[in-house]
């Protein structure tokens, strides 16, 4: 077995942003991820929001590494045809208390960088979102915030890492390492050797670092449940509505969805078990609450879904970003809750430590040009509403699930494609098969025959 | 003819955009989702509706393994039952909301053949558990609020009723507002000229004969529209639902609309009784009631003749109908 000259581990948005970049070099890379498809862990389960970063800590990584990231993606977004919509948001002040701090918030977005936030009156808060309950005193709009699909985000990603010649390794976990020359990382599927390895392992990247022999943080699982209102409920929320961020936490908002529907969330509830994303009665009573609040109208609408995601918290607020020269190692680790946005700067900057370190190779010349993925976002066209399309290609009229409107060309796709699906949570993600309203009630029987024609994988 | 179906309105057909003379919806209801029914816990295989548990059943010849928990008591809960058993899972329990649901067990679809299944009344479900596959179902009791789970492999989420109404709303069209699916009159015709609604859109959920009763009875009424222009858009008093009732259909009482396929109202009960009593109130006053000589169960339809409507005159105001 000869050695990687990278293997990335955790094949997330942070993991694939990464991989694909160091693939930009002449390297031999490897993705190495434990579950059977890209981007299952916290990279697929969060609010979908494209931060501009304006309420970050000023001076921190995560400030300068998002703001980046905003662009980067921005600019990748538009390249590969990943669903970007420019929504803009608006914070919203309850209590005169959280109106004093606008100012306040202005002046950190500034600090950030940011100079577009507009200070708004009540009237104007009203008028840009007529149905937010009663109470409403003032608000900061942020025009640059911004929604996305972060399915196709982590897909482009490792697709394009991937086409640039990345060995994807699905079903492999990382367990335990021996730092050398090679380092040898002992796997779920047998050794690897490796001459540099990059820990992109989220929710277990402290336990990659105490592999590497450090203790330098612990992540704490601290869970996030949203709840998804139907389609119909969409034309209420037209921009991102967050709270004031206070002491506790960034707080619930209201925020449509890329894929046409409006969520609600997320809870912060530290927790203990890295893997369980289940929802529970509490949180889902929680949100219902301050969703009566937020905008009593939403409730009469129906709730097409339920999910949780795991921030990997840590005993910092800011992100664990480490490089060990010696072990040739470098940890990208505790990227809580902005990482989606910030993938593709946290890649640019894991290379510079790394050529920094001394891993010099050059760049290649004959880097095949980025994929297109799929849009799944409902302001775009999608194929079901191109005729021609449909005429050169009758798949693509062929609807098999029809809350999503998804034909079976496009599963057909997907199932044929770079990365495809392990499984129907998979599929999910690259079409929308069963994500709507009616949750497979229609199409379980359809899809799930698709994917048994289709074979393992 | 061109009709209020086309322009002005959403309800095209894409691509192309048909311009038909008249459209008729008929998208059916389907059951809540788990979500939807705000049901905590794990995300695990192994949770199905009716609908997508029958599909894989009998379309696609799935086999299944285990005991099963069957939400809900109502007629489509014991076909679910009778589906589980085809496929070779056991089902363990019934549960409902309401009081002793098994009283007014079912008397279709063969599932008098499927009791020995346990019923439990006043439950409530909180969450379900299990780690990739379901491995219980926790139950809360109405009454006591005490908390058990029930070990279990799958869980059939069934009835809970919600009309497709995303065409029927994109086009605008008047809603009941309980259900949100098209308010018709006994024509099946809905607020807008040219467009028709039929089957479990109107009433969910009724058994296929009478959803297909309502086929053939939309008919004439299109029929009437298209070749001779007849008729208009459904109008009249709104007929809505009083106490124990959960929905009434059709929500129109227009004498020039006829009467509805084979003279009944639909409706459905929030409660069980014995005895169906309808009352029909119609500007704060009582203006009939009728002892029907069947039961009213919840989670199934209770037919009313149309005639209890005989009394109420047309431009006094709303109708209620309740049960007592
Ligand atoms: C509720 C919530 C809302 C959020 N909202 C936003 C938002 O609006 N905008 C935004 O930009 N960010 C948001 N985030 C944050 C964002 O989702 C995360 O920062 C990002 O997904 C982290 O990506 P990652 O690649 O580091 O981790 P992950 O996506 O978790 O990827 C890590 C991968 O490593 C794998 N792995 C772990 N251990 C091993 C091992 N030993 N061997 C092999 N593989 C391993 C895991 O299986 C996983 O796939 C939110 C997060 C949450 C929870
Ligand atoms: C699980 C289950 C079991 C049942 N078992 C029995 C039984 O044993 N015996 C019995 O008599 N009855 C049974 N019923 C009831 C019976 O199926 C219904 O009464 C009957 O199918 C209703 O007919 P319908 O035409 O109103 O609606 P449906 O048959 O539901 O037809 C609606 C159609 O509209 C389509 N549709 C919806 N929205 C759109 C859209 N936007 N665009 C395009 N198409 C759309 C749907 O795909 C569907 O094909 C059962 C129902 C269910 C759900």
């Amino acid at each position: 077995m000869t050695a990687y000259d990278v293997v990335v581990v955790g094949a997330g948005a942070v993991g694939a942003a990464t991989a694909r970049a160091l693939a930009g070099l002449e390297l031999r890379v490897a993705l190495v991820e434990a579950r059977s498809d890209v981007g299952a862990g916290t990279s697929k389960a969060n609010t979908a929001i494209l931060h501009t970063g304006f309420d970050a800590t000023p001076g921190s990584l995560e400030a300068t590494l998002v703001r980046r990231g905003y662009e980067l993606l921005g600019a990748y977004a538009a390249q590969t045809g990943i669903p970007v919509e420019r929504t803009g948001a608006l914070l919203v002040a309850w209590t005169q208390e959280q109106v004093d701090t606008l100012p306040a918030l202005d002046a950190k977005a500034k600090a950030n960088g940011y100079a577009r936030c507009e200070l708004l009156d009540a009237e104007a808060v009203y008028a840009a979102v007529p149905d937010l309950g009663p109470g409403a005193l003032a608000g900061l709009a942020v025009p640059g915030e911004s929604i996305l699909c972060p399915w196709s985000v982590v897909l482009a990603l490792a697709t394009d890492a991937v086409t640039r010649g990345v060995d994807l390794l699905l079903g492999m976990k990382v367990r335990e390492v021996t730092p050398g020359e090679p380092t040898t990382l002992h796997t779920s599927r047998g050794p690897l050797q490796a001459r540099w390895v990059v820990n992109a392992a989220g929710l277990g990247s402290d336990l990659v670092d105490q592999a590497f022999g450090h203790q330098r943080f612990t992540v704490t699982p601290r869970r996030g449940e949203l709840l998804v209102y139907d389609k119909a409920a969409r034309p209420m929320v037209p921009v991102i509505v967050l709270p004031v961020p206070s002491t506790v936490g960034k707080g619930v908002l209201v925020s449509p969805t890329i894929y046409g529907n409006v969520v609600l969330g997320p809870t912060a509830e530290d927790r203990t078990d890295r893997a369980d994303t289940a929802t529970s009665e509490a949180g889902l009573a929680f949100l219902l609450d301050k969703g009566r609040a937020l905008m009593p109208a939403l409730l009469d609408h129906e709730v097409t879904a339920a999910y949780a995601g795991l921030r990997a918290a840590t005993e910092s607020s800011d992100y664990q970003v480490h490089l060990d020269a010696g072990q040739r190692y470098l940890c990208l680790g505790g990227i809580r809750s902005t990482g989606i946005t910030a993938s593709m700067a946290i890649a640019e900057h894991a290379l510079e430590l790394l050529a920094g370190a001394g891993l010099a190779a050059p760049a290649r010349a004959d880097l095949p040009p980025p994929p297109q993925v799929p849009n799944l976002g409902e302001a775009f066209l999608r194929p079901y509403a191109q005729p021609e399309l449909i005429a050169a290609d009758p798949a693509y009229g062929q609807v098999v699930c029809f809350c999503e409107r998804v034909t079976a060309g496009e599963v057909r796709d997907a199932l044929a494609s770079t990365i495809p699906p392990a499984d129907l949570d998979g599929l999910r993600r690259r079409t929308r098969v069963t994500m709507g309203r009616c949750q497979g009630f229609y199409c379980t029987g359809t899809v799930t025959a698709l994917l048994e024609q289709a074979g393992p994988r | 003819m061109g009709g209020g179906a086309g322009p002005g309105g959403h309800l095209t057909a894409r691509p192309g955009g048909a311009d038909p003379g008249a459209v008729v919806l008929a998208t059916g209801a389907r059951e809540r989702s788990r979500a939807a029914r705000f049901i905590a816990g794990s995300r695990v295989g192994g949770v199905y509706t009716t609908g997508a548990l029958q599909q894989l059943v009998h379309l696609h010849g799935r086999r299944l393994e285990g005991r099963a928990v069957v939400v809900g008591v109502e007629l489509v809960s014991w076909s679910a039952v009778l589906t589980l058993r085809q496929a070779g899972a056991r089902p363990v329990l019934l549960t409902s909301t309401h009081a002793r649901p098994e009283v007014y067990g079912p008397v279709h679809w063969g599932g008098r053949a499927a009791l020995g299944v346990t019923v439990a009344g006043r439950t409530r479900v909180a969450a379900i558990h299990g780690s990739g596959q379901v491995s219980g179902v926790e139950l809360v009791n109405l009454d006591t609020g005490a908390r058990t789970v029930v070990p279990c492999e799958l869980v059939v989420l069934t009835g809970d009723w919600v009309p497709d109404h995303e065409l029927a709303t994109s086009a605008a069209l008047t809603a009941d507002p309980v259900t949100r699916g098209p308010r018709v009159d006994a024509a099946l015709r809905t607020s807008r000229p040219g467009v028709f609604a039929a089957g479990n859109l109107v009433h969910p959920v009724d058994t296929a004969d009478i959803a297909a009763l309502d086929g053939s009875h939309v008919a004439a009424a299109v029929r009437d529209w298209v070749t001779r222009g007849l008729g208009t858009a459904g109008r009249g008093e709104p007929v809505l639902a009083g106490a124990g009732l959960t929905w009434v259909s059709p929500g129109w009482l227009d004498r020039s609309a006829g009467v509805p396929a084979r003279g009944r109202l639909l409706a459905w009960p929030s409660v069980a009784a014995p005895v169906a009593r309808v009352v029909v109130h119609q500007g704060g006053l009582e203006v009939a009631r009728r002892s029907l000589p069947w039961p009213a169960s919840p989670g199934r339809v209770l037919r009313v003749p149309w005639s209890v409507l005989d009394s109420v005159i047309v431009g006094r105001g709303p109708v209620t109908v309740s049960l007592r």
